[in-house]
């Protein structure tokens, strides 16, 4: 590998490092927001997903270009076609950040109370922030084990999902303000897509390091 | 069709290259060359901004080679050949006849598309110049020391310096070619399609190369093999039957050219 392409290499590792902690930073923002009803943190959510957005296209821009410049084959190629991928899903995450800070303002605008059920959802943003965590770092260090792992914390995200939707709908009926429950169920349903885009993450490192498609979904 | 006669497009790039890159070293203004009748290079202006390498690609006979010779007036050689137009190397133009061309040549180096030292020593090749310009011994073992590192042969000559260039591999004589072209530091370095003729390990060797040395010189490079020039310059020139077409940061030329005709010729629809 030439020493330039290397270059550059890590220099796109950087990049994708530095959307993935911005994701991280919007999801976990976003749910404090939720839980302490706290509009000013949500807007900064919102405000800053323009951040991310800018970075993908920046990550897309530089990949079109090493694609053009370098001619990469083989494994460099996969990374290359599997880091488009991967920008694509952390976008997608912070949107779903951002949806999750919208129902933060939604609940404030409208006045609507916090409830009991809602205790699962910082539980359920901390495994799949811990899982957006460990996507990228498969991504970087191309380890296969970890990409592997988050196919089962997805597992559990998901359950998590289904238990919060069960939940909801037997305390519905004897509430004041069902909207907050369907915004609630809204909230893990975000929460469980981010997880699933964690998973294509984990997918791609499986294809850059074996040159082979798995679904892990 | 290609129409015949284009305006240069141009297009400044939105990241600079490194510290340097806005100095330019050297620069054609209104450029042509005529060999007889045949009007080869037309009106061609084009920077050339320091410690980068600028590619020029395009289908053979486009004039690419026609302008690199120009910038070391190698085209006074050719019988019948007429440059006009400006040629400026710090604000020198060099194309006027009262500049000395030998002495243009300290500070123009070129490395040509076959490997051609000299049948002398590996140490005679580098310092044949430079005794002619009076080098005395400890300075030329320096230069010979110095510019073999620099492109990576040291430690693969140093222990038979003084056997024959002629025993070395195709790819190790091109390295000791563009040691001679920069022992005595030049400003500027020509490379006319200096890998053609070379297996792909020695020609990833001399790119590799290309992208150390632009940190000392300004490099500029024809060449075939546009992945070539995609891979290791900072600017593309595509030229078509005499006409500069376009000129580009690379990356932007190689992405999202300006024209339909370097579009064309870069996607293999035409050349």
């Amino acid at each position: 590998m030439s020493r330039v392409f290397e270059e550059s290499l890590a220099k796109l590792k950087q990049k994708l490092l530095l959307m993935g902690e911005k994701v991280e930073v919007a999801i976990n923002k976003s749910v404090r927001s939720l839980m302490n009803q706290e509009t000013f943190l949500a807007q900064e959510v919102i405000e800053k997903d323009t951040e991310i957005d800018l970075l993908e296209e920046e990550i897309d821009e530089y990949v079109a270009k090493l694609i053009a410049t370098q001619q990469p084959v083989a494994k460099n190629m996969r990374k290359l076609v599997a880091a488009l991928k991967i920008v694509n899903d952390l976008e997608r995450m912070g949107d779903l950040a951002v949806d999750i800070a919208e129902v933060t303002i939604q609940m404030r605008e409208q006045k609507l109370t916090m409830f009991k059920e809602a205790h699962g959802i910082p539980e359920m943003a901390k495994k799949v922030q811990n899982m957006v965590h460990d996507g990228i770092n498969s991504f970087i260090t191309g380890n296969i084990q970890l990409a592997k792992k988050i196919a089962k914390q997805d597992d559990e995200v998901d359950q998590m999902n289904y238990h919060m939707i069960k939940e909801t709908t037997k305390a519905i009926h004897n509430q004041e303000y069902p909207e907050s429950y369907f915004l609630l169920c809204f909230v893990a349903h975000y929460l469980e897509r981010i997880g699933d885009h964690v998973t294509n993450i984990a997918e791609s490192v499986i294809y850059i390091e074996t040159g082979k498609y798995v679904d892990l979904n | 069709m290609v129409p015949t006669k284009f305006k240069v497009q141009t297009q400044k790039s939105k990241v600079r290259i490194n510290s340097e890159s806005s100095f330019v070293q050297l620069e054609t203004k209104k450029l042509n060359v005529y060999y007889g009748d045949k009007h080869a290079v037309k009106d061609v202006s084009l920077p050339f901004y320091k410690n980068t390498v600028t590619a020029f690609i395009g289908p053979s006979g486009c004039g690419k080679s026609t302008v690199l010779r120009c910038f070391n007036r190698m085209n006074d050689t050719v019988p019948g050949a007429r440059v006009t137009g400006e040629i400026l190397i710090e604000d020198v133009n060099i194309n006027d006849p009262a500049i000395n061309a030998i002495n243009l040549r300290r500070h123009v180096g070129m490395v040509f598309q076959r490997p051609n030292p000299f049948a002398k020593s590996i140490f005679d090749n580098i310092t044949l110049a430079p005794r002619l310009y009076g080098a005395s011994k400890q300075d030329q073992e320096q230069m010979v020391e110095e510019s073999l590192k620099k492109v990576g042969l040291w430690d693969e000559v140093k222990d038979r310096l003084h056997q024959s260039a002629l025993a070395l591999s195709g790819g190790q004589q091109q390295r000791l070619c563009i040691a001679r072209a920069i022992a005595m530091k030049p400003k500027i370095l020509l490379l006319d399609e200096p890998t053609s003729a070379l297996d792909p390990i020695s020609t990833a060797k001399i790119e590799e190369l290309v992208q150390e040395l632009k940190e000392e010189f300004t490099i500029v490079i024809v060449t075939h093999n546009m992945q070539q020039a995609a891979r290791i310059s900072d600017y593309t020139a595509y030229f078509y039957m005499g006409d500069l077409i376009e000129w580009s940061p690379t990356e932007q030329l190689f992405t999202r050219p300006k024209r339909k005709e370097t579009e064309d010729y870069l996607t293999g629809r035409f050349g």
